[in-house]
């Protein structure tokens, strides 16, 4: 019953979204530097530092290209494909509508920006804060992996559609390990001990991952940025998660809202920092959720 | 023969010396980044101090190893005073010399106040730098990037600069996005809607608003 329910739940977005999004462009490529941490150094290792008889230069950031005199040894091979400098042309300014994606719901999806903007401050901050104040850290922590560990199908499924069966092997050991030793999911111990890392995959990256462009930005209420393609894949990633399955409803929702509320109190403060940080947090919020996806679907 | 030897051999030492001169300084820009970070974390993971102090033990250090008027001159890029890229029909949006004064000294303690509301009580960080490499000389000024971790997990790189016989910071990237060029599109975006002032305006009150509720 529940794979009958199962599919034509998944198919019916599934077809619509082919039907909608055929024709739409691939996301922009992402070649953007990456942050180039090599976090496999133990900590206690020195620092290399560049020792080649010929300096070896890293890429560029692209920050002074604009600045270039024609007097810089470096400039005429300055092809730098990371470079991702705006003003890297001779271009008169002007409103660049290129790589942008389209935001047709732009009223509803500022209202629901505006909405969700609320709901942090009013609902969301002063729970997580309260939620703080009664419980422990060790708690806190255990309750992240433990709502980690149970939504294992939705990244084992979005791993395994995109053709890499060693994340969907990692993802099903780490099941098997954190759910058993780990105490039922509340420790980690195939990320501590074994360094089982999770991948973090879902099923709207994997439609990315084959080719389907984002289509129009979304902004849901609750859930915040999204886009045709992500919401559809948030779709079928409802119907991969356990947690939406506990009966009666009631209690779904309230493990989810529980979960929510602990997953605030981890990113508490992040919200406020981006609000501060910019003039226009909307804008802002859009072209930072489509590049972090668009990052995502490149990752190999 | 013997002048070809000479010559060879000079020029060896010659070079030789220069890529000393090279790893040295990449040595220093890293040597800089971990003082800033043990000056900071004594402040910011000392249990006895208030937010408040550590904000104002803080600041000082942050003005030292910063150099914010490098940082808003990129941050204005195409817009500056001394850009000479072309606007077209945005010409007037250039930044005088006196506007770029007002916004290096507005956007400096926007940045800082990001920086430091970060902070709170509670706040622990360790920090452990990964690598360090040279980048393109620019402006007759050699160039490193640091790579550090936060709290073993979030990767944050340091693009320095040296001038005057010294480095200073003059880019963050946080997990690989560049703090210059995400203000960089905000205000070349804005100014295609609104003069000089105008942002000038908008970033004033935005801390001044910071302020205000910093005091409450």
């Amino acid at each position: 019953m529940q794979n009958n329910q199962f599919s034509s739940f998944f198919t019916v977005p599934l077809l619509l979204l082919i039907l909608v999004m055929s024709g739409c462009t691939t996301t922009k490529s992402n070649n953007k530097e990456s942050a180039e941490v090599h976090s496999e150094l133990p900590q206690s290792q020195s620092i290399p530092t560049v020792v080649s008889s010929t300096p070896d230069y890293i890429e560029d950031d692209g920050l002074f290209t604009e600045e270039d005199d024609g007097d810089d040894p470096f400039t005429e091979e300055d092809d730098d494909p990371f470079d991702d400098d705006p003003f890297d042309d001779d271009s008169p300014a002007e409103i660049d509508d290129s790589n942008k994606v389209s935001d047709p719901f732009y009223y509803f999806n500022k209202t629901m920006f505006y909405v969700n903007d609320k709901l942090y401050f009013w609902v969301m901050r002063p729970t997580a804060i309260g939620y703080k104040a009664i419980t422990p850290q060790f708690f806190r922590v255990g309750v992240a992996n433990f709502f980690h560990n149970i939504t294992m199908p939705i990244r084992f499924t979005s791993s395994l559609f995109q053709g890499d069966i060693k994340s969907s092997g990692t993802e099903l050991g780490r099941f098997v390990v954190n759910s058993t030793v780990g105490l039922l999911g509340v420790m980690d111990p195939a990320a501590d001990y074994l360094d089982w890392q999770p991948n973090n995959q879902d099923m709207g990256l994997t439609l990315g991952k084959y080719g389907i462009g984002n289509g129009p930005y979304i902004v849901w209420p609750i859930f915040g940025p999204s886009t045709l393609r992500d919401t559809v894949g948030r779709g079928a990633d409802y119907f991969l998660s356990p947690l939406s399955y506990l009966q009666p409803d009631k209690l779904s929702f309230a493990v989810q809202g529980v979960d929510k509320v602990n997953a605030t109190y981890f990113s508490l403060g992040d919200y406020e920092a981006f609000k501060q940080a910019y003039i226009d947090p909307y804008e802002r919020m859009k072209e930072f959720y489509l590049e972090y996806r668009a990052d995502k679907v490149a990752e190999k | 023969m013997k002048r070809i030897i000479v010559l060879s051999i000079s020029t060896l030492l010659l070079f030789t010396s220069t890529v000393r001169a090279h790893v040295a300084n990449i040595s220093q820009a890293t040597a800089l980044i971990d003082g800033a970070m043990q000056k900071s974390l004594t402040i910011i993971n000392d249990p006895s101090l208030t937010t408040e102090v550590k904000r104002k033990k803080l600041w000082p250090v942050l003005t030292t190893y910063f150099d914010f008027t490098l940082i808003s001159e990129l941050t204005l890029g195409k817009f500056a005073a001394d850009s000479t890229r072309p606007l077209g029909d945005y010409s007037d949006r250039r930044f005088t010399e006196s506007q770029q004064e007002q916004f290096t000294d507005a956007f400096t303690i926007h940045l800082g106040n990001l920086y430091l509301d970060r902070l709170n009580n509670d706040s622990k960080f360790t920090v452990s730098l990964t690598d360090s490499s040279a980048m393109k000389p620019i402006r007759n000024m050699q160039r490193a990037r640091v790579n550090s971790l936060i709290n073993s997990k979030t990767a944050i790189d340091y693009s320095l600069r040296f001038k005057n016989h010294e480095w200073r910071i003059y880019d963050i990237k946080v997990e690989g996005r560049s703090l210059v060029n995400s203000f960089r599109k905000e205000y070349s975006a804005l100014l295609l809607k609104k003069t000089p002032d105008e942002l000038l305006t908008l970033l004033n009150e935005k801390n001044l608003a910071h302020t205000e509720s910093n005091a409450e």
